[in-house]
């Protein structure tokens, strides 16, 4: 009884988290349904759904959404899986370089910005160096990088900050991976190319999916990076749905509240992914379902 | 292939680990490395693979000093204690990987694989997921998938440590079998005494990183050079005694030897009991204990020192008998009451 009571007393915290994202969550959903009784909208209809989701504008910042989020994951899990592979190769896998690794992740989006301005600006620092060596005549002939509609600026950004992220991630994984089965396969005639590409990699793979879909949620639904770094139009979802929220009008919260409901459904379909992915690498690994 | 490690020696961090460690494996042998956990079995075993690099020393395989050579090249394969499987490959793509690493076509790899399971008794096991596998059946794909490798030196490290009695005999009579037909050089790492007695035809005895002796199972079990050897395999009493004119004389037992006059410990086994044929040693039965196909039997000596001996059923002597026997000296080691090497009778 005892014992019980303790788990009750340790879960407490998590419940109640759990029960404020359930409860904002539900808000949303019945928000975008039309049901806002304070502000005299109190019919559940579909009306705000149809209208935003046949919307040009919507669906333009969706696909600039989707592309930053797809972009930003794709190039960062390609760029953590090669610095963690660089990391295991080398035996450093522990120590100061993997501290070094992982000091991106514990940037602010905000200042992640301010840097990428300060760097990737047309009068910003590598423009100048570019100057300065004699690359470029002139700073208008440093490729423009910032509130593009290409969201390059952001898509740097977050490849800088997310990264890290997945070499994080796939560390100790990969590591424990390539000490024991890359090891067998260079035993039994494996270069160390060959045992990266046939075992070690295939067996991460799973990991590095996870970490894919962590930062595509993140991406698709970060705020910051875009507003910061992208240009006017289009704008990105949560930029939109951001701008639709704060609109004077009240009775338009619906309009915002639809598209947080599609970030939010996205982000669910992610999580449940995710929980496949957890469940695939189990049985890669040939472990016990979890 | 012949193995000639060359005074290696071995740290793994500032820990010394193999300290100046010389060995043969002639070709086609079969040799124990045995030895308690942590002695440097496994860190040899990886040092003579290429996973671990030496300190100091040479490894030769052949005609070829292998030392500065990658893994990958060296073929030496090790059938790992946790047979490393790869989870996300068949059984059929596990034991033709070897192949596949050096560019043999698909079909041929895969009809090769299917020949290597067959000898290992897994015939139809192709297409199998590692992991629906138990674990003697894993063990043998672990087997066929280092011999697919064509190996120039095969490396067990502890292979049957995880499987039950049955099971590790059966893997024995199977690794042995495919030793005779192969002819594979092998280096056997256990811990296990019986098994290291029973397979090897040489066993070398290791012990804080050093190989104490290396001999014929009956050379290092009946004749250790050392205490420390004698010790290890255990069952063993020290006479005290003195070395006269070539005869060795304690209180319990004399009898012909050949060393130096000195004082000497006679070490004795029960196996060196000729209990059947009357002599100078008296002992007692003190306690005999069925254990189905033979029976434990306890005897001391007239110091009270005590020996073990198994003998087949049934006993013809009664619990608190006494009898006299013959020493089989062949089976006997002396040893310089001083400490130092040990000389044979």
């Amino acid at each position: 009884m005892r014992g019980k009571w303790k788990i009750l007393i340790l879960l407490a915290p998590l419940a109640g988290v759990t029960a404020l994202v359930l409860a904002a969550c539900g808000t949303v959903l019945l928000q975008s349904l039309g049901y806002v009784p304070a502000f005299g909208l109190d019919t559940l209809t579909l009306s705000y759904y149809r209208a935003v989701l046949g919307d040009p504008a919507f669906l333009q910042s969706l696909g600039v959404s989707l592309r930053i989020a797809a972009t930003s994951a794709l190039l960062a899990a390609a760029a953590g899986t090669a610095i963690c592979a660089a990391l295991v190769g080398t035996g450093r896998t522990r120590g100061a370089l993997t501290y070094l690794v992982r000091l991106p992740i514990l940037v602010p989006h905000a200042v992640t910005a301010l840097f990428a301005v300060l760097l990737f600006a047309q009068t910003g620092l590598l423009a100048r160096l570019a100057f300065a060596l004699g690359l470029i005549g002139d700073f208008s002939q440093f490729p423009q990088l910032l509130h593009t509609a290409g969201y390059q600026g952001a898509v740097l950004s977050y490849l800088w900050k997310e990264a890290p992220f997945v070499a994080y991630f796939v560390l100790a994984l990969m590591a424990g991976i390539s000490g024991t089965l890359g090891e067998a396969a260079e035993n039994l005639g494996a270069s160390p190319l060959r045992s990266f590409f046939t075992v070690t990699l295939p067996l991460s793979m799973p990991a590095i999916a996870k970490a894919f879909l962590i930062i595509f949620i993140f991406a698709f639904g970060g705020y910051e990076l875009p507003m910061l770094l992208g240009p006017t139009v289009p704008k990105a979802l949560p930029v939109q749905a951001y701008l639709a929220y704060m609109s004077p009008e009240l009775r338009d919260r619906p309009y915002a509240m639809v598209m947080y409901g599609v970030i939010l459904l996205l982000s669910v379909a992610m999580a449940a992914l995710y929980g496949l992915l957890t469940r695939a690498l189990w049985r890669k690994l040939g472990g016990e379902r979890p | 292939m012949k193995l000639s490690v060359k005074e290696v020696s071995v740290s793994i961090g500032r820990a010394p680990i193999l300290r100046n460690v010389s060995l043969e494996v002639e070709s086609g042998e079969l040799l124990s490395l045995l030895g308690p956990s942590g002695c440097g079995k496994s860190t040899l075993l990886k040092t003579v693979a290429g996973i671990l690099p030496p300190e100091r020393g040479e490894v030769w395989l052949g005609e070829r000093d292998i030392s500065r050579c990658p893994p990958h090249r060296r073929n030496t394969v090790i059938v790992f204690q946790d047979l490393r499987l790869f989870p996300h490959m068949t059984v059929a793509d596990n034991v033709a990987f070897p192949l596949k690493m050096r560019g043999v076509g698909r079909e041929e790899r895969l009809g090769r694989a299917a020949e290597l399971l067959r000898k290992v008794h897994l015939e139809g096991y192709d297409r199998r997921a590692v992991s629906s596998l138990s674990g003697g059946q894993q063990q043998r794909v672990a087997l066929a998938r280092a011999l697919a490798a064509q190996p120039d030196l095969l490396l067990l490290d502890e292979p049957f440590s995880s499987l039950d009695e049955e099971l590790r005999e059966e893997m024995r009579r199977l690794v042995l079998e495919l030793h005779r037909e192969f002819h594979t050089t092998t280096v056997l790492v256990t811990h296990d005494q019986q098994e290291a007695l029973s397979m090897a035809d040489r066993v070398a005895v290791m012990a804080g990183g050093r190989i104490l002796q290396c001999g014929s199972p009956r050379e290092v079990y009946d004749r250790p050079a050392l205490r420390q050897v004698a010790d290890y395999f255990g069952g063993c009493v020290y006479l005290p005694g003195r070395v006269e004119g070539g005869r060795f004389c304690s209180p319990c037992l004399s009898g012909p030897v050949q060393a130096p006059d000195g004082p000497y410990d006679l070490m004795l086994r029960g196996s060196a009991l000729q209990l059947d044929r009357p002599g100078p040693l008296a002992l007692r039965l003190e306690e005999c204990r069925f254990r189905g196909a033979d029976a434990l039997t306890r005897w001391s000596l007239e110091d009270g020192a005590v020996l073990e001996r198994a003998l087949p059923l049934p006993i013809p002597w009664a619990v608190g008998e006494s009898v006299t026997c013959q020493v089989d000296w062949d089976r006997t080691a002396l040893f310089p009451a001083a400490g130092g090497e040990g000389v044979a009778p």
